[in-house]
This record gives structure tokens, C-alpha cells and sequence, in this order.
């Protein structure tokens, strides 16, 4: 299990400062959304990101996982596309975990201390797994 | 992150032309006459370009994907700012970009039309009365990831020295 999970860790050796593509998959998994970013949330995409992440939340699917493994690159818009689905999920009684991040991408939350805002997880099945445990509380006034 | 001594007066209105072109900061390395002097449109598309080309730069002079990953972060941040702060998301202003990409550094100014501002004056992102704040982490990241940064008198200018480390290829 631990080999595997070293295999399938994500490289930080390969310079991918050039890929600009960027594209977002979600899939639900008992009650957890799993929200898959990949490629580079450069500045050119980070509006689209946050209109999608914030189309997310609702009462039934305020519990969100979102997997960066395969997210090269963020900046600080991006940074508050998470913030903003963060705060969006709480108002619905739930909660935001990121998953896997590449060392780049796990040094800008440290440095941003938003690592002390949403928890970081190893991998995914993980964060999933503690999600589950909770239940959605309150919700918003309107 | 201070002024540095001696940089010309600009009136914030007309980027690139001769008039306003200031010179490198003295510690930076380099001189004025190596720099590459780009302007582009106000926009978020197009101000990917210059990013582009350092980037391309950078990889082809043999730089890691860390210092890569931290000057394509920091010249994000600056053009951002720049396009939206500094000229307001306003289509008919452009911004000025030069830089200069050696085999020890990475030099790049960003400027544009707006009235400047006070850097000093922007709340810490990092404290935890601001962490859940959407905005405000762009000049924290900029400071971080860079060697140096300097802005001049006016605010509508940075300056960024990124130097490669010691003992890598």
C-alpha cells in the first residue's frame, strides 16, 4: 500500500511552469463532493475557477474534497476561488479538505498560512473518509 | 520592498514612452541596456504573454521548476495588480513589462498607468484575522518568492530580482 502510494505521488522534479492548460472534473462519493483540479489555475482561468467552485455548494453537497494532485500551478486569485468555496460551504454547516498537493503548490498554502484554514490531507480517500464522519449543520439564513 | 534612491519622476499616465523609462536599481545586477521592453494590453489574456517568454526563457536556460514555479507566481501577481488594480480592468490603458533573463538572474519590472499605492499599507495576509480575506495575498507572495522586490515613489512600479541558488545547474 505505501509503495503504491509512492508511486502514485506526484512528481515535483519536472519543470511544468509552461503548461497553461487548465480543467476541473467532479465526481460524488457517498455525500463528499471529490473535486479534481489539474493543470495550471493561472491567472487566465482563476475567474472560471471560482464561478465553478461556487457553483458547488448546497445543503446536500456542502462537504468538499478538492484533489490537487495533478494542480501544477496557483496563485493568489486561486487562493481566494478556495477561501470563497470555503466560506460557502460553512454558511451550509459544512467543510472544505485539500488533498495531495504537489510541493509547489503545498509551499504556497504554507507560506499563505492557509494551511491553517483548511485542512490538508495526504491523499483524497483520506480527506473523503473524514468528511463523511461529519454531518452538515445550520445553513444559510436566506 | 522600499523606493529605491534616485529613480526619475513618472507621472503615471503613459507608460513606455522614453520620457517615463526609469533605470534598474544599482543592486539588481544588470544594466538598463539589457533589458527586453514589452507593452501589452490591458488585459489578463494578453499579459500572459511576457509571462510566456520568461518562462520559455528560463527552462531553456536551465533554471529548476522551483525558481520558475516562484517568478511565474510573483510576475502573475504583478500583472494582475497591474491590470486590475493599477489600471482598473480599463481596456484603453496598457502595461509596460522589461525584463532581462541571464544565467545567474532573473530580473522583471512591471508598470502601469494607475496612481500607485503604498505597499507598506497592505494588511498582513498571513494574520489570523485575515487569513479567511479572498484577496490581498499578491505582494506577501511576490516578497516571498522573490530575491528582492522594490517599488518606486509612486507605487505603479515593481521591480523583481529572482537570483538563481547557489549550487544548482
Amino acid at each position: 500500500m505505501d509503495a503504491e502510494r509512492e508511486a502514485s505521488r506526484p512528481p515535483v522534479s519536472t519543470n511544468d511552469s509552461a503548461n497553461e492548460s487548465f480543467r476541473l472534473t467532479v465526481d460524488q462519493a457517498a455525500g463528499v463532493l471529490l473535486v479534481r483540479l489539474h493543470g495550471s489555475a493561472g491567472m487566465e482561468h482563476t475567474e472560471d475557477l471560482q464561478r465553478r467552485l461556487l457553483e458547488l455548494p448546497g445543503k446536500a453537497t456542502c462537504r468538499i474534497v478538492l484533489d490537487l494532485s495533478d494542480l501544477h500551478f496557483v496563485n493568489s486569485a486561486g487562493l481566494g476561488a478556495f477561501i470563497a468555496l470555503y466560506r460557502r460551504c460553512r454558511e451550509f454547516g459544512g467543510q472544505v479538505a485539500l488533498a495531495r498537493p504537489r510541493e509547489a503548490v503545498a509551499q504556497v498554502l504554507r507560506v499563505t498560512n492557509l494551511d491553517r484554514l483548511m485542512r490538508i490531507y495526504p491523499d483524497p480517500e483520506a480527506a473523503i473518509r473524514d468528511l463523511q464522519t461529519q454531518t452538515p449543520v445550520g445553513g444559510p439564513s436566506a | 520592498m522600499t523606493p529605491w534612491p534616485g529613480s526619475a519622476a513618472f507621472d503615471g499616465q503613459t507608460p513606455g514612452s522614453a520620457a517615463n523609462t526609469m533605470t534598474v536599481p544599482s543592486d539588481f545586477g544588470i544594466r538598463d541596456s539589457d533589458l527586453i521592453e514589452l507593452i501589452v494590453p490591458n488585459n489578463l489574456r494578453s499579459a500572459k504573454e511576457p509571462e510566456r517568454r520568461i518562462v520559455r526563457e528560463m527552462i531553456r536556460q536551465g533554471y529548476d521548476a522551483e525558481t520558475t514555479f516562484g517568478l511565474k507566481l510573483a510576475l502573475e501577481e504583478a500583472m494582475t495588480n497591474a491590470v486590475k488594480h493599477g489600471n482598473c480592468n480599463d481596456p484603453s490603458k496598457q502595461v509596460v513589462v522589461r525584463f532581462y533573463v541571464g544565467p545567474r538572474r532573473v530580473v522583471v519590472m512591471v508598470r502601469d498607468q494607475g496612481r500607485g499605492f503604498c505597499p507598506e499599507k497592505v494588511p498582513d495576509p498571513t494574520s489570523e484575522e485575515n487569513l479567511e480575506r479572498p484577496n490581498g495575498r499578491g505582494i506577501m507572495l511576490m516578497q516571498s518568492y522573490m530575491t528582492r522586490i522594490c517599488y518606486n515613489q509612486t507605487g505603479n512600479e515593481v521591480w523583481m530580482l529572482k537570483e538563481k541558488r547557489a549550487g544548482r545547474p
